[in-house]
């Protein structure tokens, strides 16, 4: 790899900075960004950066970690269908707020001509009632039935927009649900393959441990349940057994020198010493 | 009373909050869903969900059932005339076959 870093260009397998910041290394090596190394693998998400606050979803690195070594799962192609299926789900929603508003205020102004035809018929009698002139009268009103015959149509059809919109919602909800429970299924299936990958290299992780240095009390067992030891010897042990490509950021205090990691993790390094 | 259904994961969660912040204004809480009081509180706080989440909740007013006001005597009566059939195993289309009860598309394609 080359790095420049302060101004000062770096290169080779084993880098040694003082005084950085692990984890803005870490991003500049994900990130390719003032730094000439291979794109890491997904792998380096877990272990890119080693430092004595590390904390390891084992069984997720582990998994990540097989990865990397072609381990493939039994699941992975019922996973990648659903995916598959998933993405092919329509999500866009129907609004149905302005059909209820329209809805509301066509039904309102439908009342109101009511209203409005009612008492002008009942202008209308009166005035016929006491004999006087009902010409004015009468054309106010066959204006106000028009309006009112105008209104009840677009109250319907805005009643009947509404209807076959939520028709529709009600199906896109049964698609969501549909999205949801595949979603689920998808998750449990992840979780099986990651317990499978993971499974799979724990012998190779249990050797790998003895390459690293860890704290005297780890145990691997046989299972990651089973792993007993801090979470930076397991970090350690990952980057070792995982092919990372890229170069991993070291700063937990357990190695003399960027050359002494090297060899113990099989990886390009980072080694970052500070004071502190 | 007002029928309120969470469609997705978020907005479970707020109706869930809300639940649980509103005792009296929620009248029922299920796995996904909870009826409000219809008041003024129950809308406020359904529209809220709404407003936070769109159509992923779903917001319905609920009538009162009773059935002798809102349902036909033939349809009351075949439900318990078949509630009370001899033969646990026959199906309602059997059942109602050859029989004035009325047959299931008809009840299915008719509103109340």
């Amino acid at each position: 790899m080359r790095l420049l870093y302060r101004g000062v260009q770096y290169a080779g397998p084993a880098i040694e900075l003082v005084g950085a910041d692990p984890d803005a290394l870490a991003a500049r090596v994900r990130e390719g960004h003032g730094i000439d190394c291979p794109t890491p693998t997904p792998a380096h998400g877990y272990v890119g950066c080693i430092t004595p606050e590390t904390s390891l979803p084992l069984r997720a690195a582990l998994a990540a970690a097989a990865r990397t070594r072609g381990y493939a799962a039994p699941e992975d192609d019922e996973i990648a269908a659903m995916r598959e299926e998933i993405e092919g789900i329509d999500t866009e929603t129907v609004d149905l707020r302005a059909l209820r508003e329209r809805v509301a205020e066509t039904g309102i102004a439908e009342t109101e001509l009511r209203e409005r035809v009612a008492r002008l018929g009942g202008e209308v009698e009166a005035r016929r009632d006491i004999g006087t002139d009902v010409e004015e009268a009468e054309t106010e009103l066959r204006a106000a039935a028009t309006e009112l015959s105008e209104a009840e149509t677009e109250h319907l059809a805005a009643r009947q927009a509404l209807r076959s919109a939520r028709e529709r919602a009600r199906e896109q909800r049964n698609e969501r649900e549909h999205e949801r429970r595949l979603a689920d299924r998808a998750d449990n299936l992840r979780r099986r393959a990651r317990r499978t990958l993971a499974a799979d290299v724990y012998g190779e992780f249990a050797a790998a441990l003895e390459s690293v240095p860890t704290t005297d009390a780890v145990r691997a067992g046989t299972e990651p349940s089973e792993y007993a030891g801090d979470d930076v010897s397991a970090a350690l042990a990952v980057a070792r057994l995982a092919d990372l490509r890229a170069p991993v950021v070291v700063a937990c205090g357990r190695f003399r020198s960027a050359r002494e990691a090297r060899r113990a993790l099989d990886c390009q390094v980072i080694r970052v010493q500070n004071s502190a | 009373m007002l029928l309120v259904i969470g469609y997705s994961q978020a907005a479970r969660q707020t109706l869930r909050n809300v639940c649980n912040a509103h005792s009296e204004t929620v009248i029922r809480r299920f796995g996904r869903a909870a009826l409000f009081a219809e008041t003024e509180m129950g809308a406020f706080l359904a529209l809220r969900a709404r407003e936070k989440h769109g159509e992923s909740v779903q917001v319905e007013r609920t009538k009162p059932f009773n059935e002798y006001e809102n349902v036909p005597k033939a349809v009351r009566e075949a439900a318990i005339a078949y509630e009370k059939r001899d033969a646990k195993s026959t199906p309602y289309r059997a059942f109602a076959a050859n029989t004035d009860h009325p047959a299931p598309e008809s009840m299915e394609g008719t509103e109340l």
